[in-house]
């Protein structure tokens, strides 16, 4: 079996990758960048990818560029992760195995690979001391066999949860455009206005009500402001928590090729 | 590797932070020059169509005012824009002089007529970093020579109006120049208490790095050094990097307490991580966050039902479940069970679990397993009111 692995971790990579040549006899290439993976799985050469989810020399060239406003919020790329590659992955049916370590950054990253791009194989990075948690993601991937580690399970949603399409990705365009002007950096009205173009009235009206309500629905501990306070105020700064907690996901390329 | 920000306050962050606070201040000041100019126009004895320019010039002032509340004010956009604005300040005497008598000019003690129109301009001026950073050195000069100019001019309409400086006029510029000094007193106030705020942060995030890097210095180092030694047996490594494990582990969940929105299904993640080979089943909780005070409960009952459980059984389920703003954590094991008081005997882990449980709306008890074994139920509101999260220890 041929297998692609994904993954920026030098450290590590190479002693699972060796294991699983030796003690599995699979045949293993690994790749750093989600765009040499990307390239790699068109050729139509593996059978099974292993796909981590962030990279960090992305988001800091991403992080670089933003804070001096280089990159413009509508430009064709913005963050590259690793749901580009399971986006590369399925264009020529190869299954994949998501290998991460379940950081609460990446855990709508996870959410979306599971609801949207149908993964169903989970490995954490911190299963057991060797490669034998991998080599069972990558059979169970191969298989079409559901496989998902205790760790990684802890982060998808419970059968009849609300899905991401449902709640925060639902709606009218300007509604995303919005979450990634606040991810991108707005923290006020004025300042999605000017990345958006869209009116400030519009912006008032979509997230005092119909993004957080999306939010609440899709994060039931989500602090509602209390009945005395500035409302409006207190769940747009709500949005602007969630929106730079999770930027690398509102931002991220796949998401916004979904979604636009 | 991402690099941590430096810990300086330097003049980037210093106007970062004064414009962040107070932006919409420009607008305020405007919409004060309007009052004003209409308390003016209304109380003032003026020339036949000065009242008609002064409340005309109200209008103007309250447009400005909507205009900097959507773009921003004169300030915020540069030096030069400042200057207008400044200019207005200067202009507005001139204006006045014409608008009253020759003789009405500075003769009233309490100050020359609209002696206040130039308070807002004064007051931001004052803090708001305007000025380019390589002209900071002569901007008190700058200031100073402004307030004093403005004086000035009103001395030299007055003496041009009547010919003379009588006591009651002197009285009258200086009273309207002790305001205009005063405003310009409470902007340098305002300019020192965003410093102050800024400084604030960031000495609390120095204290946080210092308290970091004891952590990485005591804990993390020290261990790397004892795995790097030569001659270390295997299992002394192991050790090693078990404590290494166990200490970082800790220290991530302290660090997830930090903020109130705690994901919850981190908190799980880094107890399971700790018993994963006895693990069994493990529930998917979602996107689930929860405020500091229940993320510290949830993250106790974790640690205290799976060391219970791991140390008397060799398999645990956790169930998770939420309903009507309550979540519900069991945790079962294949042991020999738990004894009956156990919930009740105030020495174990579990009362003041339990103890602390009770006092924020939740509970732990005690259920019938469906097998062999020990089964307890932790349940914790996902928003604890505030006035109930102090009693947690």
């Amino acid at each position: 079996m041929k297998v692609l692995i994904a993954e920026d971790g030098a450290q590590y990579v190479g002693y699972f990758a060796e294991e699983l040549t030796t003690d599995h006899g699979l045949d293993v290439v690994v790749t750093d960048t989600p765009g040499e993976a990307g390239k790699l799985l068109a050729s139509g050469q593996f059978d099974v990818a292993v796909v981590d989810i962030l990279f960090d020399a992305q988001i800091a060239e991403f992080d670089r560029s933003a804070r001096s406003r280089q990159v413009p919020l509508t430009a064709s790329r913005l963050v590259l992760s690793g749901l580009s590659v399971i986006d590369s992955a399925r264009k020529v049916n190869v299954p994949v195995a998501v290998w991460t370590t379940g950081e609460p950054n990446r855990h709508l990253h996870l959410v979306f690979a599971y609801e949207l791009q149908g993964v169903r194989s989970f490995c954490s990075k911190q299963a057991g001391s060797g490669s034998e948690s991998l080599h069972q993601a990558i059979v169970g991937a191969a298989e079409g066999r559901p496989r998902i580690d205790a760790m990684l399970r802890l982060f998808l949603p419970p059968d009849g949860a609300p899905a991401l399409a449902e709640t925060i990705l639902s709606g009218p365009a300007s509604k995303r455009a919005i979450w990634r002007a606040l991810a991108y950096g707005a923290h006020s009205r004025d300042e999605v206005h000017e990345l958006t173009g869209i009116a400030k009235s519009t912006i008032g009206n979509l997230t005092s009500i119909a993004m957080f309500d999306d939010l609440a629905l899709f994060d039931a501990g989500i602090q509602r402001p209390n009945r005395f306070g500035f409302q409006t105020r207190a769940k747009f700064n709500e949005l602007v928590r969630y929106a730079t907690s999770n930027r690398a996901f509102f931002l991220d390329d796949a998401v916004r090729a979904s979604f636009r | 590797m991402t690099k941590p920000s430096p810990l300086i306050v330097d003049e980037d962050l210093a106007r970062h932070t004064t414009q962040r606070l107070v932006g919409k201040l420009e607008a305020v000041a405007l919409v004060v020059q309007a009052t004003g100019l209409t308390t003016t126009a209304t109380i003032d004895k003026l020339m036949p169509g000065g009242q008609q320019l002064l409340y005309g010039l109200a209008v103007v002032h309250i447009a400005l005012a909507i205009v900097v509340l959507r773009v921003g004010g004169p300030f915020r956009w540069g030096a030069g824009w400042a200057g207008m604005w400044l200019g207005l300040v200067f202009l507005m005497p001139l204006i006045m002089a014409h608008l009253v008598a020759p003789t009405q000019y500075g003769s009233s003690p309490a100050c020359v007529p609209l002696c206040g129109y130039a308070n807002g301009p004064f007051l931001i001026m004052a803090f708001y970093p305007w000025i380019h950073p390589r002209l900071t050195p002569i901007r008190p000069a700058l200031e100073v020579t402004l307030i004093v100019a403005l004086g000035v001019e009103q001395f030299l309409l007055v003496h041009a109006l009547q010919g003379q400086l009588t006591s009651t006029n002197v009285t009258s510029v200086l009273s309207g120049l002790l305001g205009n000094t005063t405003a310009f007193l409470v902007g340098k106030a305002v300019g020192s208490m965003c410093r102050r705020a800024a400084r604030a942060q960031l000495e609390q995030q120095h204290e946080n790095y210092e308290e970091f890097f004891n952590f990485l210095h005591s804990h993390v180092k020290g261990s790397i050094l004892a795995i790097k030694k030569k001659g270390v047996s295997a299992d002394s490594a192991l050790s090693q990097l078990r404590y290494l494990d166990e200490v970082v582990t800790t220290r991530r969940l302290q660090m997830m307490g930090f903020t109130d929105n705690v994901p919850l299904a981190a908190i799980f993640k880094e107890h399971i991580r700790r018993f994963e080979g006895s693990v069994g089943r493990a529930p998917q909780i979602g996107a689930l966050s929860v405020d500091r005070t229940a993320a510290q409960l949830i993250d106790r009952a974790l640690g205290d039902l799976l060391s219970n459980a791991v140390h008397h059984g060799s398999r645990v389920d956790i169930d998770f479940s939420r309903h009507d703003g309550l979540l519900r954590l069991q945790v079962s094991d294949d042991g020999p069970g738990l004894p009956d008081d156990v919930l009740d005997d105030p020495s174990t882990s579990l009362f003041r679990l339990r103890r602390d449980a009770r006092g924020v709306g939740g509970d732990l008890t005690a259920q019938q397993a469906a097998q062999p074994g020990a089964c307890l139920v932790f349940s914790v509101p996902i928003r604890i009111p505030r006035r109930r999260r102090s009693g947690v220890t």
